[in-house]
């Protein structure tokens, strides 16, 4: 599948190789598109790290990391934050590894954001000059050298965005076993034939970050944005 | 091989159904919760391709993911995590085939179909409520053969872009193509009409054992005033944002007062054939009246 599409075969080896074989003819965003994502996810997750997917932003309290479903709109809530003068920490894929203290850290990632154009439009930004993450997608790499982390931070929070139809954004602690299924759910997706091998490891690991980090569902309505409200939400609940 | 497709044009007593096999299923004390019923999603959610694909659709176009769904649904057949012997999914894609003639639903990842049919004229006024729309364009979204969901180019849904294509291809896809499994029909006015038969064939079809008191109690569980008043009492995540309740009237036979007699006669013209085949009109040209059955599911 992933062939056929990238035009190229991956295989990912100890977590210190990728190798890259060429089928055919494609282009090369796109080879790096996976190579920056599904490839990555690997080899995190080979070295023993913990790759969420979604985004993080520095924080004075720690990192707050942005999960969810595809199109729940993390990149979004992400961009908004970043805004308000927040520094970018990851996108899409999130590095958390635990020190040898046992404390969850969130490593930089990659200094750009990816966003679709309704949500550039929502910001009234043009997509002028901004390059397609591919030529086939009107979805637009954003870089955010000028507000970026390049520091690894400790894990303060994670938020899972979900889209309900209740009228209005709404924040859900949430707690005890659930938080540890939570994390799980919101692994970065990628199919590991070794992944049954490496998940007692990944299971004693995450269950630290679960006792550990502040974990939220934070629920925004279907088709309205409410960005605004979405972020002032977030941002009171860290402080508090 | 143990997936069973719940396939239906929207708003044909799909969630009906569901609710009444959740309810069979568990064959609990207590009706089961409409915000909690058995089934992954729809076949075309967007974080039910991610997990199996393990690649991030929202890297992809809408013609990739197209061409990738098949061998996601082989994936999800083979998961043996759960090992559940019938896995159903709700669709509401009309039955097609990839550019190559592979077909969007393969057959060896399939053990049969079930589909739920409704009267066009009452699916025309349910549809106008779900879809926020007038019923003048209710009737023309049904007409339309190049009707799609989720087909924008400049935001992520969290459906995947699927096709519906008008009611009666709908129909005609799922029913007349070499599917390569078994298709089973199940009418909705005979779900309300002649429930106990009705589902009890549904059951025998997927091949559950018929326990007369199961079903009779699962009935109960999924009729229409016990979901009206679990949705007043927590609402349902499946109700679209701008609707006011999703279990809203229920009724057979309410286009009679809903539909003008130009948009009765666009909807014939559009769809009588289909019509015909199913019993919802006949050569007088009257329809059917509703034998004053319960209500169910709008």
């Amino acid at each position: 599948m992933l062939e056929r599409i990238a035009g190229a075969r991956f295989l990912i080896r100890n977590g210190t190789e990728i190798l890259i074989e060429r089928v055919h003819e494609h282009n090369p965003e796109t080879l790096r598109l996976f190579l920056l994502g599904s490839c990555m996810g690997a080899v995190l997750f080979q070295r023993g790290m913990i790759p969420l997917h979604g985004n993080a932003i520095a924080t004075s309290k720690g990192a707050l990391v942005l999960c969810g479903e595809s199109g729940a709109g993390k990149s979004t809530l992400a961009a908004v934050l970043h805004q308000r003068g927040y520094q970018v920490l990851a996108d899409d894929i999130c590095a958390v590894h635990l020190n040898p203290n046992g404390a969850p850290i969130v490593a930089p990632g990659y200094p750009r954001l990816k966003l679709w154009a309704d949500t550039l439009a929502h910001f009234a930004t043009s997509s002028d000059g901004l390059q397609r993450i591919r030529p086939e997608l009107e979805k637009y790499h954003i870089p955010v050298h000028d507000a970026f982390c390049a520091h690894p931070q400790p894990l303060a929070a994670v938020y899972v965005l979900a889209v309900t139809n209740t009228p209005r954004p709404a924040i859900t602690p949430v707690t005890g076993i659930a938080k540890l299924q939570t994390l799980k759910d919101h692994l970065y997706k990628m199919r590991l034939p070794e992944a049954h091998a490496l998940w007692p490891n990944m299971f004693s690991s995450l269950s630290t970050v679960a006792r550990r980090a502040r974990v939220r569902v934070l629920t925004r309505p279907d088709r309205a944005f409410l960005l605004d409200e979405l972020a002032d939400l977030a941002e009171a609940d860290y402080l508090a | 091989m143990n997936i069973i497709w719940l396939a239906s044009y929207p708003k044909s007593g799909n969630t009906w159904m569901r609710v009444f096999l959740t309810n069979y299923l568990r064959n609990a004390d207590t009706p089961a919760d409409i915000n909690d019923l058995e089934f992954m999603g729809m076949a075309s959610n967007r974080d039910l391709f991610d997990t199996y694909a393990g690649i991030e659709s929202s890297d992809l176009t809408h013609e990739e993911i197209y061409a990738a769904r098949p061998a996601v649904y082989r994936l999800l057949a083979q998961d043996s995590s759960d090992s559940p012997e019938l896995r159903f999914i709700k669709v509401h894609d009309a039955y097609t085939r990839l550019p190559d003639g592979c077909p969007l639903f393969p057959a060896d990842a399939t053990k049969g179909a079930i589909y739920i049919i409704r009267n066009p004229l009452d699916v025309a006024v349910s549809r106008r409520a779900h879809f926020n729309e007038t019923l003048d364009q209710a009737v023309a979204g049904m007409a339309n053969p190049k009707a799609r969901f989720a087909a924008t180019q400049r935001a992520l849904r969290t459906q995947l872009r699927y096709t519906l294509g008008a009611w009666s291809s709908h129909v005609c896809s799922w029913l007349d193509s070499p599917t390569g499994f078994p298709v089973h029909v199940v009418r909705y006015e005979d779900m309300s009409q002649h429930p106990y038969d009705t589902f009890a064939q549904v059951l025998a079809f997927v091949g559950l054992p018929i326990q007369p008191v199961r079903l009779e109690q699962a009935l109960r569980f999924s009729q229409f005033d016990t979901l009206q008043r679990q949705e007043t009492a927590h609402g349902f995540r499946e109700r679209p944002q701008p609707m006011a309740r999703f279990f809203r009237s229920g009724k057979i036979g309410s286009w009679q007062e809903q539909l003008t007699a130009a948009q009765l006669a666009q909807i014939i013209a559009d769809h009588g054939t289909v019509m015909r085949r199913f019993g919802y009109l006949s050569d007088s040209c009257l329809l059917p009246q509703p034998e004053g059955g319960n209500p169910h599911t709008g």
